[in-house]
């Protein structure tokens, strides 16, 4: 123990009534100490305690009653403890709760002043007036056209929601709403400030190719609903006739572009009992299907000068046309063939198709340039084209025989081939280089472009001519040809429709050329097979095919039993 | 509440009935019973710690106007309800000793002829030696720290116990038992010298 305890412990001892001689006694060793300490303590206790004086005791006192007086006038009705007095708490219980609303007695009554509904309802009404406010600018932010003061604003909202949309994967559909608003906001604003109105065509244009890029990665299927969706909440606004010009310009334009790069199923005239498969590789990830309107006239058969082999290597690259190159899917009443054939679309899978972004289009400069590009297998031996051509064509009953194979073996891809500046069989030397370094068993129908020279044809590709092409199935492969230009006889590029984001060759064929020999005034896309010991079918256009790279394209027609099959249209009789 | 007298000793039946009237019914008469009892004690422990009566007093009475706001807060405890309660109540003149120092400077003179510390039927010299007595203690109380002087008022002047001066100053008792120790000591040397 120590002397601190101790002497707490005299302290306490003295104040039950003990004296200081008896708690030094049982700590002699600290007596000494513990004396003078205990003494001066009992002397600090005995000392007369200071105490208010009468009148500041009394005025305390007052004052304390008055205040307590006050307290209850105010806060006894209201105080919630008042319902406990009657149940008086025992001296040695804890209440429950000590005193729950302390905020109910210490705040006065608010009911007895006669503001407070007026004060309640004034905040009411500015709540509602901000409330308002903010509705109506709202309203007025989204209803703003260029020019106005709020416009800015929404401007500046709708890129926020684009960063968000877009983070979120809904590019394409940001882009298509962004169009639709601009739209809507064209016609609205019509001719009264034409500055603004051409800004906003601008705007719009870039908004739709922003959406056909957005949405070019997307499936086919997709690709298609989302366009085709767009498109009819689009022609919704086509109902004015009264717009001006730049509105209905850009309405129709608008329309247009979307239409191009929409898929478009059009039933082909064809002499073909059966609808054929159209397959067209394209680069871009969405198979464009396409029924093409093809005549008998427009394809290029080619005689089988080999067995069908097997073609060992399934891609092919085509050059891409340019969006200007895209037409729309319609048929174009001249050319029209009398005969319809339903060609069915399809997609071959094994073909791997890669199409360049750009191609030149409508260039005949370029088109005349000689195919440079490197063909799959450039070292087997090629045919001319105008023995081909004799032989595909000297026995008109033998096309017909062919014919009916065709459909069930014969592959049709789009071709870019200029139909004014095909080549023609008897100049092989100079642009009719069309060879098909695939097996002879193909036929190559090519559907040209309209009248520019730059639309996308339709190259069928027909495995024909053999009995065992026919008989056998499983030889019955997907060529895709390409009509280009080639001075070396070897490549054969395909122009594919393919630089937009539709990916869609329009058919929209002027004329047509068969292989025949005899037939040099028309322009075609002529194919030219080549007996080459290897299966692979390389069809070549003319030269004068302006949609056609013939530098970079390389067309390599390889038939593989899982791919789709087109059918072809029955050979051209012409003589 | 009729039989109570200023200075009786606080008993633990008359304070919980005192503060259960002030608590649930807001009685005036409840409060005054508290003024009562505990006005004298928050004097002296006011007048220690400030050495103005003038003072002391003023902010006497602003402690019992605090306890009628807060006395709510206040949980009646199963015993030793005394003890809290003036440990309570001694913390809230404390606090509002402390706010009116930061208002106003401390006093340097101690106006000691203004207690009113003696009682009515004692004689004039008694009261003079009375008066001489404590007020060498409180002239040599200003000498000591706070804490000791807080421990010295409590302690032999309001004659708590360990344990009630510890929750008062809200420390433990072996730490009130040293300090306690300390300012005996402190005490009589500045008494010797």
């Amino acid at each position: 123990m120590t002397f601190e305890d101790i002497l707490a412990r005299c302290l306490d001892d003295l104040e039950q009534g003990e004296t200081i001689e008896h708690c030094v006694a049982r700590y002699p060793q600290h007596a000494a100490e513990l004396i003078s300490l205990l003494n001066l303590a009992v002397a600090v206790r005995g000392t007369p305690q200071p105490r208010l004086s009468a009148s500041g005791f009394a005025r305390g006192q007052a004052v304390v009653a008055a205040q307590a007086r006050l307290h209850q006038a105010h806060y006894a009705p209201f105080n919630p403890a008042r319902g406990l007095a009657a149940q008086k708490l025992p001296l040695q219980t804890a209440p429950t709760q000590p005193v729950v609303a302390q905020k109910f007695v210490a705040r006065p009554p608010k009911l007895a002043k006669p503001f407070l509904l007026i004060y309640k309802a004034q905040s009411a009404l500015i709540a509602i007036l901000i409330v308002l406010s903010l509705f109506a600018l709202a309203r007025n932010i989204s209803s703003s056209l260029p020019g106005a003061t709020l416009y800015p604003v929404k401007i500046l909202g709708e890129n926020m929601q684009g960063v968000l949309l877009t983070a979120a994967g809904q590019q394409a559909a940001w882009h298509a709403h962004q169009t639709e608003i601009r739209l809507q906001e064209l016609t609205r604003l019509g001719q009264q400030d034409p500055v603004a109105s051409a800004q906003l065509a601008q705007t719009i244009d870039q908004q739709v190719a922003a959406t056909l890029h957005a949405s070019n990665q997307w499936p086919t299927e997709q690709r298609n609903q989302f366009l085709l969706a767009w498109l009819t909440r689009l022609r919704t606004l086509d109902k004015n006739n009264q717009w001006p010009n730049v509105v209905a310009r850009t309405l129709d334009q608008t329309l247009a572009t979307i239409q191009t790069a929409t898929q478009v199923t059009i039933a082909v005239p064809t002499t073909s009992p059966e609808p054929i498969q159209v397959v067209a590789p394209t680069s871009t990830p969405a198979a464009v299907q396409i029924s093409l309107p093809t005549t008998a006239a427009h394809q290029t058969t080619m005689e089988p000068q080999l067995p069908a082999p097997t073609p060992p290597a399934p891609e092919v690259t085509l050059p891409a046309a340019t969006p200007a190159s895209l037409h729309p899917p319609s048929i174009s009443p001249d050319l029209a063939p009398a005969t319809p054939t339903v060609l069915a679309t399809a997609t071959i899978a094994p073909f791997m198709v890669q199409l360049p972004q750009e191609t030149p289009v409508g260039d005949d400069h370029q088109s005349e340039q000689p195919n440079k590009a490197a063909v799959a297998e450039p070292e087997q031996p090629t045919a001319p084209v105008v023995a081909a051509a004799e032989s595909q064509t000297a026995d008109t009953q033998d096309n017909k025989e062919q014919a009916k194979i065709r459909p069930s073996t014969s592959v049709t891809t789009s071709l870019d081939s200029g139909p004014e500046k095909a080549s023609t069989p008897d100049n092989p030397g100079e642009s009719d280089t069309a060879t098909a370094t695939a097996t002879p068993a193909f036929g190559i129908a090519d559907t040209p472009t309209p009248a520019t020279g730059s639309g996308p044809a339709i190259v069928t590709v027909t495995p024909f001519g053999t009995e065992a092409a026919t008989l056998a199935p499983a030889e019955q492969t997907a060529i895709v040809s390409t009509g280009t230009p080639a001075a070396d006889k070897t490549s054969t590029p395909v122009a594919m429709p393919s630089s937009t984001e539709s990916n869609i060759p329009t058919s929209a064929p002027a004329k047509t050329s068969t292989s025949e020999p005899e037939n040099t005034q028309e322009s075609t896309a002529t194919s030219e097979p080549v007996a080459t010991p290897k299966p692979t079918a390389t069809a070549k256009p003319t030269k004068s095919d302006p949609t056609n790279t013939p530098d970079k394209n390389e067309a390599t027609d390889e038939p593989q039993p899982t791919s789709t099959l087109e059918s072809t249209p029955t050979p051209k009789k012409r003589r | 509440m009729d039989d109570i007298q200023r200075g009786d000793p606080i008993e633990e039946a008359t304070l919980v009935n005192l503060i259960q009237r002030a608590q649930i019914d807001l009685e005036p008469e409840a409060f005054e019973g508290l003024y009562k009892l505990y006005a004298d004690r928050v004097f002296r422990f006011l007048l220690v710690r400030l050495g103005d009566v003038d003072r002391a007093e003023e902010v006497t009475a602003q402690v019992f106007l605090r306890l009628i706001e807060k006395i709510d807060k206040f949980r009646i405890a199963p015993k030793d309800n005394v003890a809290i309660f003036s440990a309570w109540l001694y913390r809230m003149a404390y606090n509002k000793m402390v706010d009116m120092l930061r208002r106003h400077r401390p006093a340097h003179h101690i106006a000691i002829e203004h207690a009113e510390h003696i009682a009515d039927h004692q004689s004039i010299i008694e009261q003079i030696e009375e008066q001489l007595d404590f007020e060498q203690i409180l002239n040599k109380l200003p000498l000591l720290n706070d804490q000791q002087r807080q421990v010295i008022l409590l302690r032999f002047v309001e004659g708590l116990s360990i344990a009630e001066t510890a929750q008062i100053m809200q420390k433990s008792e072996g730490a009130i038992k040293a300090l306690q120790h300390r300012s005996l000591e402190s005490l009589r040397r500045y008494l010797q010298k």
